[in-house]
């Protein structure tokens, strides 16, 4: 019924587009909206830009470089980094942003994320969930401190849950920034009991695997390194899918 | 030039914004005395029916959209909740009034049968007003509650599904409403606001 995704994200570092590498390593790609007009142009699907300098130094977002995203970009834009407060969501729907993606409020302020859903409404909430997996099996990494907490993915998913969000970014923090292929494997580790829309993140290698991805009853995939690098070098190629690949994903 | 009237809530400058970059002039207004200069108007807007429809009353707008509409022809599209604005009443907010230009009603999707909201890329099959399309398969992203069930109207312009039909595009005359979000939908918007800018009701 519902069109799968495919969504490039990107990582934003004082204004310039950069790499992560599981969430730490990074390095710089580009110009920021220079990148959205290539996507753009691509026709792409949504956007997801999740700037990084904002929320370990307690930054609000920075609006006038997201208004400068907007105004390039004629796909939907789901954005993260800083918003801590209501009325900054006010001020990035007005701005054009669809949805907001949360992720380390989830730490200290849940009440802001059920005030949020009363305003906006469900669907204009994203959670994004970071996992790494240790051996005892996968729990959430806090990347504002850097570390592996002792929550686990299945429980803290249940929590997430109580929140009633739109949507869940499920990043796989030791595939960032590579290209070994998506952990699919994540998905057994939560019961997606309110078959909330999942988007899987982390690792994505092949056209071939987004079609698997598809095939997995997950609504979108999302990837940066796959979109944004090439070769063992890491070479800066910015890409998406061709007019024929983009029809067969969603048929 | 094309003005789009600003109402409480909403999103304005994603449409603006993707007028522009077609070479549009645009326009933003907001009051009544705006508005009997205005040669194409758009209606967009994001919220509740009931606190919608309560801002227009306050504003003083209701009078002055139905004559610019149904009296002065003016070329309109309602977009979202501009769109449902634009018909005789909602579930929303208890069966509240619209601007009955369009005689259909609303209803709240079913979460037994559909998903709600309704949120996300989704066809568009075209029933009538062809040209209005980029191709005959046409995707537009969708973000709504409620819907608009009459399928079968003369009016009805183009159809979707979420668990059941609705109406996604209806028209009568000098008026179009789109559920769906076209300034939102890359090129399948491009070709429809271009359309709608340079060709409906000239």
């Amino acid at each position: 019924m519902f069109n799968f995704r495919v969504i490039p994200i990107l990582t934003i570092e004082n204004g310039k587009l950069i790499k992560t590498f599981n969430f730490d390593k990074k390095s710089y790609v580009g110009d920021p909206i220079n990148t959205v007009k290539i996507f753009n142009n691509k026709f792409v699907d949504e956007l997801i830009i999740l700037d990084l300098s904002k929320t370990p130094l307690k930054l609000n977002p920075d609006f006038e470089f997201i208004e400068s995203i907007c105004s390039e970009c004629f796909s939907p834009i789901t954005y993260g980094g800083g918003v801590s407060k209501i009325e900054h969501c006010y001020k990035l729907f007005e701005l054009g942003v669809e949805k907001i993606v949360f992720n380390n409020i989830l730490f200290n302020d849940f009440n802001f994320l059920t005030d949020f859903v009363k305003i906006f409404g469900s669907q204009s909430m994203v959670i994004s969930i970071n996992t790494i997996y240790k051996n005892d099996g996968y729990h959430i990494y806090n990347y504002e401190k850097k570390e592996v907490t002792n929550q686990r993915l299945n429980k803290y998913f249940k929590e997430v849950l109580k929140i009633n969000p739109g949507e869940i970014l499920l990043q796989s923090v030791d595939r960032d920034g590579s290209n070994k292929g998506l952990d699919f494997e994540i998905l057994n580790e939560i019961q997606n009991s309110s078959n909330i829309p999942i988007i899987l993140a982390g690792g994505l290698k092949s056209y071939q695997e987004i079609l698997d991805a598809k095939k997995k009853q997950l609504d979108a995939v999302a990837a940066s390194y796959f979109f944004t690098m090439h070769g063992k070098f890491n070479s800066i190629l910015i890409s998406y899918l061709n007019s024929k690949q983009i029809q067969e994903v969603r048929e | 030039m094309i003005s789009i009237l600003k109402l409480k809530s909403g999103n304005i400058s994603s449409v603006a914004n993707m007028l522009k970059h077609l070479g549009h002039e645009v326009e933003i207004i907001h009051s009544k005395s705006q508005l009997h200069k205005v040669k194409k108007i758009i209606l967009p807007g994001i919220g509740s029916f009931e606190e919608t429809m309560n801002y227009l009353k306050e504003n003083d707008l209701i009078d002055s959209l139905q004559n610019l509409i149904l009296k002065d022809e003016i070329p309109t599209l309602g977009i979202c909740m501009g769109m449902q604005i634009l018909l005789s009443s909602s579930e929303e907010g208890n069966f509240c009034s619209g601007l009955s230009i369009f005689s259909e009603k609303l209803k709240k999707f079913d979460k037994n049968h559909s998903k709600v909201p309704h949120v996300g890329w989704n066809h568009l099959n075209i029933i009538n007003s062809k040209e209005m399309f980029l191709a005959e398969k046409n995707y537009f992203y969708f973000s709504h509650s409620f819907y608009l069930e009459d399928i079968d109207t003369e009016n009805t312009v183009g159809i979707s599904k979420n668990g059941k039909k609705f109406i996604s595009a209806i028209k009568k005359k000098n008026v179009i409403g789109v559920q769906f979000h076209p300034e939102k939908s890359h090129r399948y918007g491009f070709h429809f606001l271009d359309y709608f800018a340079r060709n409906f009701y000239v």
